[in-house]
C-alpha cells in the first residue's frame, strides 16, 4: 500500500488526508457543485506541482485560459510566472459559445486526445487539470456514450502518463456525486466538495470519498478558501517530537499550581468548564496576564465582550493588562462568533500563529461559538482548532459554559478527547453567599488534587484554598470562612 | 417573402465578383485516424453532398491525428465534427452525420438546395 508513488499537492491538510498527495499517473476526480473551489483546489495543486518540477497543463473549457490565470493569480499561485517559465501551460478548450452545434448521430472525443498527445509532446507536461468534465460534455451525449467517453479520456490520461485532476459538477451537496453520473468507477481518487447551509451559515468541508489502495482519512473535513487559496484542517496534527524534558508553567493562579503539582505543562490544551459567573474568563485573563509578565507571547480570543470592556473590567480589580497588550506581548482579539464563519475562525487563528508565534492561546469562551453554529459545525470547528494547536505546538487554554452543578459532568466525546486537561468551576448557594469551587478533573501526564478545593473571587484575582471534607456543603461553616476571609 | 428576389441579388453580385468561383458554403469535416466513426462519417458526408452543386459547396476533410494544431485553432473536441467555415456564422453539427436533416438544414440556411 504504502510503496504506491504519490504527488504532493501543496495544499496545507490535503496531503495529510489523501496520506501523501495525489495518485501518480492516475485520475483523480473533484466533484462539487459551483461554488465549492474546485477551481481554485485545482489551479492551486498545479501551480505547486510546477514549482515542485512536476509541469502542468491546465485545460479550461468553461473559462478562458486569461480568466484562469487570473484567478490563480490574484491568489497568489503565480500562475503567470509559471506560464512564462514554460513550467505551466493554460490552454482553453472552449467551444465558441455563440456559435450553434447542432449533435447529429454517434461521435468519440478523439479531437481532445490527438489535442492532448499533441500538446504533451509540445510542452513535456507530467500532469494535467481538467475544468471541467461536465463542460466537456455538453451536448451531453446518451448515458452509454457518456462512459465511453469518459472512459476514452481517462483513458489517454493514463497513456500519456498524466497524474489527472478531473472537476467535475455535482448537484447537490449530498446526493449522488457528479451531475454526469458516470465519473467515478474510472478514476483511482474521488474528492467531494460542499458548501453546505448549517442553519443560518455555510459550512465548507472536503471529504476524500474513495483512494483506491491507499489509506485516507475518512468523513468530512472543514476547509476554507483564504486569500491565498484552499486550506483543510485535519483531525491529526503531523506529529511533533515527544520533548524529552517535561516542562511546567505556571497557570497565573497559585492555588491552581497546587492543585496540579507544579502547573500546566507545556503543548497540552486545557479546558476550563463551569457556569456563568464562576470565574472562567477571571482565570483565562489571569492564565494570559502571567504569560505575558513571564515574556511570552500570548493571544487571547475574546468572544463575550467587546476588547474595551475586557480590559477595563481587569484594570479594575487590580490586573491591568493594558500595558501587556501595549508592549506587544498580549495581543487581544474580541470578536462575536455570529458575525464571522467558523472556518475564518480558524484561518485567522492559523495566519495569528504563523505570524505572532504566540506559546499561549485563550479562547473565551469556546460555547459562544457553538450557541452560533450546528452541532456539526461545532464539532468540526473544534477539530480544527485542536489540529492548528497541535500542529504549531502550542498550549492553549479554552473555556466553556455549561449549567451550574454540572461542571464536573460529563463533557462531549470530542470534546473530552481534545482537552489535556479539564479544570472544573462551579458554585452552589450557601446560604446569602455561594460555596465556590475549583477541582482538576483530569490531567493528562500529570499528578494532581482531585478533591474541589474552594474558590473565591475578588481584588487580586482568584483565591484557592484547601477545603476539608467535613466543611463541605455546611452552609453555616461556609459563611464563617468567608467572614474571615474578609476580616 | 422578400427571400427568393434577395438571394437573387445575391448570386447576381457574387457572379460580377473577382472570384466568381468561390463556393457559397465552406465547410471542413474533422475526423480522426482512431476513431471508429470516420468511415461512416466521410461516407455519409460526401453521399450527401454529391446532392448538391459541387460549385456551391466545398469540403475538406481535416483529419486531427495529423494536424491537432488545426483542431485548436476550431475548438475540435469531438471527431466526427463537421464544421462551417463560410458563410459566418460558423457553425459545428457533431457525430456521423448518420441523420441527413441537420446538413441539408444547415447549406439550406446559406441559401443552397439539392440539385432536382
Amino acid at each position: 500500500m504504502s510503496m504506491m508513488k504519490k504527488i504532493r499537492t501543496g495544499v496545507p491538510g490535503f496531503d495529510v488526508l489523501t496520506t501523501g498527495g495525489l495518485p501518480a499517473g492516475r485520475s483523480t476526480l473533484v466533484a462539487g457543485r459551483s461554488g465549492t473551489g474546485k477551481t481554485i483546489l485545482g489551479l492551486q495543486v498545479a501551480a505547486h506541482m510546477c514549482r515542485t518540477g512536476t509541469k502542468t497543463i491546465v485545460v479550461g473549457i468553461e473559462e478562458t485560459a486569461e480568466d484562469l490565470i487570473a484567478t490563480g493569480d490574484t491568489l497568489g499561485f503565480n500562475l503567470t510566472g509559471l506560464t512564462g517559465q514554460g513550467l505551466l501551460h493554460v490552454s482553453d478548450m472552449m467551444r465558441p459559445l455563440d456559435e450553434p452545434t447542432i449533435v447529429s448521430g454517434e461521435y468519440d472525443i478523439m479531437g481532445l486526445v490527438h489535442r492532448l498527445e499533441y500538446l504533451v509532446a509540445q510542452t513535456g507536461a507530467q500532469a494535467i487539470v481538467l475544468d471541467s468534465a461536465t463542460a466537456l460534455f455538453t451536448p451531453r451525449p446518451t448515458q452509454d456514450l457518456l462512459r465511453s467517453h469518459f472512459f476514452q479520456l481517462v483513458h489517454c490520461f493514463r497513456r500519456l502518463g498524466l497524474t489527472a485532476i478531473i472537476l467535475a459538477e455535482a448537484p447537490a451537496d449530498y446526493s449522488q456525486l457528479t451531475t454526469l453520473g458516470v465519473e467515478d468507477y474510472v478514476c483511482d481518487m474521488v474528492i467531494v466538495m460542499r458548501l453546505a447551509v448549517d442553519g443560518d451559515r455555510r459550512r465548507r468541508s472536503i471529504e476524500v470519498n474513495k483512494y483506491r489502495r491507499s489509506a485516507h482519512y475518512k468523513g468530512e473535513f472543514p476547509c476554507t478558501i483564504t486569500t491565498r487559496g484552499l486550506a483543510i484542517f485535519p483531525l491529526d496534527a503531523p506529529d511533533r517530537p515527544e520533548s524529552e524534558k517535561v516542562e511546567r508553567y505556571s497557570s497565573g493562579v497559585a492555588g491552581l499550581d497546587e492543585m496540579t503539582h507544579g502547573g500546566f505543562l507545556r503543548d497540552s490544551i486545557m479546558l476550563v468548564r463551569g457556569p456563568t459567573g464562576s470565574g472562567k474568563t477571571m482565570l483565562a485573563g489571569l492564565f494570559a496576564r502571567a504569560g505575558a509578565l513571564r515574556g511570552e507571547r500570548v493571544v487571547y480570543y475574546g468572544f463575550e465582550e467587546p476588547r474595551p470592556t475586557l480590559i477595563r473590567n481587569f484594570d479594575e480589580i487590580d490586573l491591568g493588562i493594558a500595558h501587556l497588550v501595549r508592549g506587544g506581548d498580549l495581543k487581544i482579539q474580541c470578536r462575536y462568533p455570529e458575525a464571522t464563519s467558523l472556518e475564518d475562525l480558524l484561518v485567522d487563528l492559523r495566519l495569528g500563529l504563523e505570524e505572532f508565534q504566540p506559546s499561549l492561546v485563550v479562547m473565551d469562551s469556546i460555547s459562544s461559538i457553538e450557541h452560533a453554529s450546528s452541532e456539526k459545525g461545532f464539532r468540526q470547528f473544534m477539530i480544527g482548532v485542536a489540529s492548528i494547536l497541535r500542529g504549531h505546538g502550542r498550549s492553549a487554554l479554552l473555556t466553556q459554559t455549561v449549567l451550574a452543578g454540572t461542571a464536573a459532568e460529563h463533557t462531549a466525546p470530542y470534546l473530552s478527547t481534545i482537552a489535556d486537561a479539564i479544570i472544573s468551576l462551579d458554585y452552589s448557594p450557601a446560604g446569602y453567599e455561594l460555596n465556590r469551587t475549583m477541582r482538576v478533573i483530569k490531567m493528562r501526564g500529570s499528578a494532581h488534587e482531585t478533591h474541589p478545593y474552594r474558590l473565591e473571587i475578588g481584588p487580586g484575582g482568584l483565591n484557592i484554598e484547601r477545603w476539608s471534607a467535613q466543611g463541605y456543603g455546611d452552609s453555616l461553616k461556609a459563611e464563617d470562612r468567608w467572614k474571615d476571609a474578609r476580616s | 417573402m422578400h427571400s427568393g428576389p434577395s438571394r437573387r441579388v445575391r448570386a447576381a453580385a457574387g457572379a460580377k465578383s473577382s472570384q466568381p468561383s468561390k463556393p457559397r458554403v465552406e465547410l471542413v469535416l474533422y475526423v480522426s485516424a482512431a476513431s471508429s466513426h470516420t468511415a461512416a462519417a466521410t461516407r455519409n458526408c460526401e453521399a450527401l453532398l454529391s446532392r448538391f452543386d459541387q460549385r456551391h459547396v466545398r469540403l475538406e476533410i481535416c483529419d486531427v491525428s495529423k494536424h491537432p494544431d488545426r483542431a485548436e485553432t476550431d475548438g475540435i473536441c469531438f471527431t466526427p465534427v463537421l464544421l462551417k467555415t463560410n458563410p459566418l456564422p460558423r457553425a459545428y453539427v457533431i457525430g456521423d452525420l448518420s441523420n441527413a436533416t441537420a446538413l441539408v438544414d444547415l447549406l439550406a440556411s446559406c441559401g443552397v438546395d439539392p440539385l432536382r
